[in-house]
């Protein structure tokens, strides 16, 4: 497999994390512009973790997406009541404030001959764990891969079980939820903790692959591109923002035709799916569908 | 013992309810009526918790109620439906019966006649359907207090009836029914008393039998003039 298709599909994997934690939002009817903060605090702490303290790639992945998972427990205190467009807008000014944030952090230790840690706007470079590890690009690739199907199996069976009724619940009306005793805002917190940490995740991933990460990557197109993905793929399962995501890294951006046009066909595509399939390609409508066709094709 | 003691309720300097009491022991069937604006869903949603009164109390067999979310009042035993129902539209019948909450839903959709459709999307039931759903998510989780409000609004002289025989098919003797309809049949048929509101005052309280010849009830639907 050439270079170019690993790194394609790294970014997809990466991309897939941030979109799977904006459609986690949406379930419980979330809309949030500000995933890409808890990408960049995975990104930064599982960056700190492997880079300054040594810890194995693995562990520092893992910690990467427990800061991003507390850093969503956290914002959850206040933001976990609100819905509507006010936990947008929140999660908007939340996302600038990380970004804003990481441009003052400097946190530099001696590592060998050099310095090494965030530096304000320069970012943070020289995360070189997965390539002092004697880890493929091909390999890394693949357990990225394996990680999106496990996320994807995890989310899909939450959604099956009580809790995830719940959740579906609260994304459909927080009143009719909470009178049937649903804690809309403990679902509401967990669901945000979770959501979090599969950015970060995400973040943690990347980084790694490109051995730096500075504030620039919370811009906020990342976390209106999660949306989007979910959007376009479909809101009825957690395949969709994977699709979503594929559909515009994998089949726009490889298509060099389409160089320089590409926002544009991938606007049109969100505009033209909100106006005809409002829930995406793959809605709770078509989800539907497709599992009876399934269970009466096994009869 | 669901007690409703002294409640008001105002909405923007307006009084939904002005201090409003009842009672209403173990078994007993409550009907609520009056005309439109008269304070018969606020004084439901005040049980529920989804509004909060700006004085009296509600206690439930003596713990109180007041002040709690919709979610604890739910959990201390009270269910409700809503005047036009509030179903989730995008999961299953079967998952809006289960709503969450560990339990078989497979009687309860038996019960209302749903057990065909158990598998289909919510979003596509009729009106009918859709108010039998509701009752039988209400009615799952085998609550203490359950609260109708207008369980047959907009529905046929043949779904009201249906309705109407499932209520006495599935309220069990020991639960607390309150009930909010225009319906006068409907609450003369399994109401042993009904309380009438108006301009968020309690006008009458006692037996339907009684509720056609009192002076205030008339003066209220039908108007000072033409009630006399």
């Amino acid at each position: 497999m050439s270079d170019y298709a690993v790194s394609l599909l790294v970014r997809i994997g990466v991309e897939a994390f941030v979109a799977l934690s904006a459609y986690l939002l949406l379930v419980i009817g979330r809309v949030s512009f500000g995933q890409q903060a808890f990408f960049v605090i995975g990104g930064y702490a599982a960056g700190i973790a492997t880079a300054l303290y040594g810890a194995p790639l693995a562990v520092g992945i893992m910690v990467g997406a427990v800061a991003a998972g507390v850093a969503g427990a956290l914002l959850s205190a206040v933001m976990a009541p609100v819905g509507g467009i006010y936990f947008a807008a929140g999660s908007l000014a939340f996302g600038e404030l990380v970004r804003v944030a990481l441009l003052s952090f400097h946190y530099q230790v001696p590592v060998g001959a050099d310095l090494t840690g965030p530096a304000g706007a320069d970012g943070f470079r020289g995360v070189r764990a997965l390539f002092t590890g004697g880890v493929s690009a091909t390999a890394f690739m693949l357990a990225v891969a394996g990680l999106v199907a496990l996320t994807f199996l995890a989310i899909a069976l939450l959604l099956r079980s009580r809790w995830g009724e719940a959740m579906r619940m609260v994304g459909e009306d927080e009143t009719a939820s909470a009178s049937l005793g649903v804690r809309v805002r403990r679902v509401a917190a967990l669901t945000m903790a979770g959501a979090g940490a599969l950015a970060g995740l995400g973040g943690g991933l990347f980084v790694h692959y490109v051995t730096y990460i500075e504030p620039g990557h919370s811009d906020v197109m990342l976390g209106v591109h999660s949306l989007a993905y979910a959007f376009i793929g479909g809101l009825g399962t957690p395949l969709g923002p994977i699709i979503g995501v594929a559909l515009d890294i994998g089949l726009l951006e490889s298509f060099r035709f389409l160089a320089g046009y590409r926002m544009i066909v991938f606007g049109g595509l969100v505009m033209g799916l909100l106006v005809v399939r409002p829930r995406g390609l793959l809605d709770e409508v078509a989800v539907h569908r497709l599992s009876r066709l399934v269970a009466w094709g096994r009869r | 013992m669901l007690s409703v003691e002294g409640v008001s309720v105002r909405f923007a300097g307006i009084s939904a309810l002005s201090s409003v009491s009842l009672a209403v022991a173990a078994g007993e069937r409550l009907g609520v009526v009056g005309p439109n604006g008269a304070g018969k869903t606020t004084l439901l949603n005040v049980v529920a918790g989804l509004v909060r009164p700006a004085a009296g109390a509600i206690r439930l067999d003596g713990r109180p109620l007041t002040g709690l979310a919709p979610d604890a009042v739910a959990r201390a035993g009270v269910a409700r439906t809503f005047q036009s129902p509030r179903l989730f539209s995008r999961m299953t019948v079967e998952e809006n019966v289960r709503a969450g909450r560990s339990l078989d839903a497979e009687p309860w959709l038996r019960l209302v006649g749903l057990l065909p459709r158990r598998g289909d999307l919510a979003a596509a039931l009729p009106p009918g359907e859709a108010r039998r759903l509701e009752l039988a998510r209400a009615l799952a989780g085998a609550p203490h207090v359950l609260l109708l409000d207008e369980p047959c609004g907009g529905l046929s002289a043949a779904e009201t009836e249906d309705i109407a025989a499932l209520l006495e098919r599935a309220v069990t003797p020991a639960t607390i029914l309150v009930v909010v309809e225009h319906k006068l049949r409907v609450i003369s048929r399994f109401c042993q008393r009904v309380a009438v509101l108006h301009l968020g005052e309690k006008i009458f309280d006692g037996p339907p039998t009684a509720l056609r010849a009192d002076r205030r009830v008339l003066d209220a639907y039908l108007g000072k003039a033409r009630a006399s």
